[in-house]
């Protein structure tokens, strides 16, 4: 089956909304036709033909073959029979971009309140707290039971106020307490 | 001279009004590649225009007059002509048909004047 990326499938769907287009691409359905055919039939002149023929066959949604002096213009079924709903399902472009953007962000706050290996300043911001309190969690093994004490010394490697720090990340879901014993959550 | 200019201004605004009037209308039908060359088209009557102005600002005599906008006339549009050959040879639709459309103005332009000075 095709597998059509977002920008191929926004550039069918513009290459589509345009009437005169419609019309070749139902003319093109019945049978394969040359420029000046299609022109004769839908009343438009060859150049104005060759432009929207150029266009649909640059989204991919005809094929051309050379036949003695013609150009013969076929319709590009496969795309056609391509459902909407797998275009849909199609992993976004968008998606990789904005995990890119998150990354930096997230460099950004940890380098500014980090210096040495130990946390400046805890942040106000909700956001940045987060990231902060997820870069100190990198600390934690995962699935390893902790006591207070030692995940208090921990703790005290990046910032003295170990007590605000240890209640945040119960807060924000990173840690878990149960009968005193902390556990990284994954 | 003066009835030529003034005969050739209100050519050259209703033909832009109609040809604006069909770009609308092609919108209307969905068709708005086909507009927009329309309206390349369009713009063209203000070229003219410009050129007409400039034509009688320079030259008091008619004759002079009636040299000087036929040259200006050829001269233009031949920038589109050579644009319309050059796009032609390496396949490009679009320019082929934004050249064609405005050439097409400048061709009616040019008979309308020839038709009017002959009067």
């Amino acid at each position: 089956m095709i597998i059509m990326t977002e920008t191929e499938a926004i550039s069918l769907f513009k290459c589509l909304a345009d009437k005169s287009r419609l019309q070749i691409l139902k003319s093109l359905i019945q049978e394969e036709m040359y420029v000046e055919r299609l022109a004769e039939r839908l009343n438009l002149s060859p150049a104005t033909i060759s432009f929207h023929l150029k266009k649909l066959e640059t989204a991919g949604a005809v094929k051309s073959r050379k036949d003695q002096y013609y150009t013969m213009y076929s319709i590009n079924e496969d795309i056609f029979k391509l459902p909407i709903i797998e275009i849909l399902k199609e992993k976004s472009e968008e998606l990789d971009k904005q995990a890119e953007r998150d990354a930096q962000y997230r460099k950004k706050v940890i380098d500014s309140f980090f210096q040495y290996g130990k946390l400046k300043s805890i942040p106000s911001q909700r956001k940045k707290k987060r990231i902060v309190l997820e870069e100190i969690a990198k600390s934690f093994e995962a699935g390893k039971e902790y006591t207070e004490r030692e995940v208090n010394l921990i703790i005290a490697d990046y910032h003295d106020d170990f007590c605000t720090i240890r209640r945040d990340m119960i807060s924000e879901g990173i840690l878990e307490r149960e009968n005193m014993i902390y556990k990284k959550v994954l | 001279m003066k009835t030529v200019i003034e005969n050739m201004n209100k050519f050259l605004e209703q033909r832009k009004a109609e040809v604006l009037e069909e770009a609308a209308r092609l919108i209307a039908d969905e068709r708005k590649d086909e507009s927009n060359f329309l309206k390349a088209k369009a713009n063209i009557y203000n070229v003219f225009k410009a050129l007409l102005g400039a034509s009688s600002k320079a030259c008091n005599d008619k004759n002079a007059f009636y040299a000087d906008f036929k040259k200006r006339a050829e001269t233009v549009p031949a920038v589109w002509r050579k644009s319309l050959e050059e796009a032609s040879r390496h396949g490009d639709t679009k320019k082929v048909l934004t050249e064609e459309a405005k050439l097409s103005a400048a061709d009616e332009i040019i008979a309308k004047f020839d038709e009017l000075i002959k009067m």
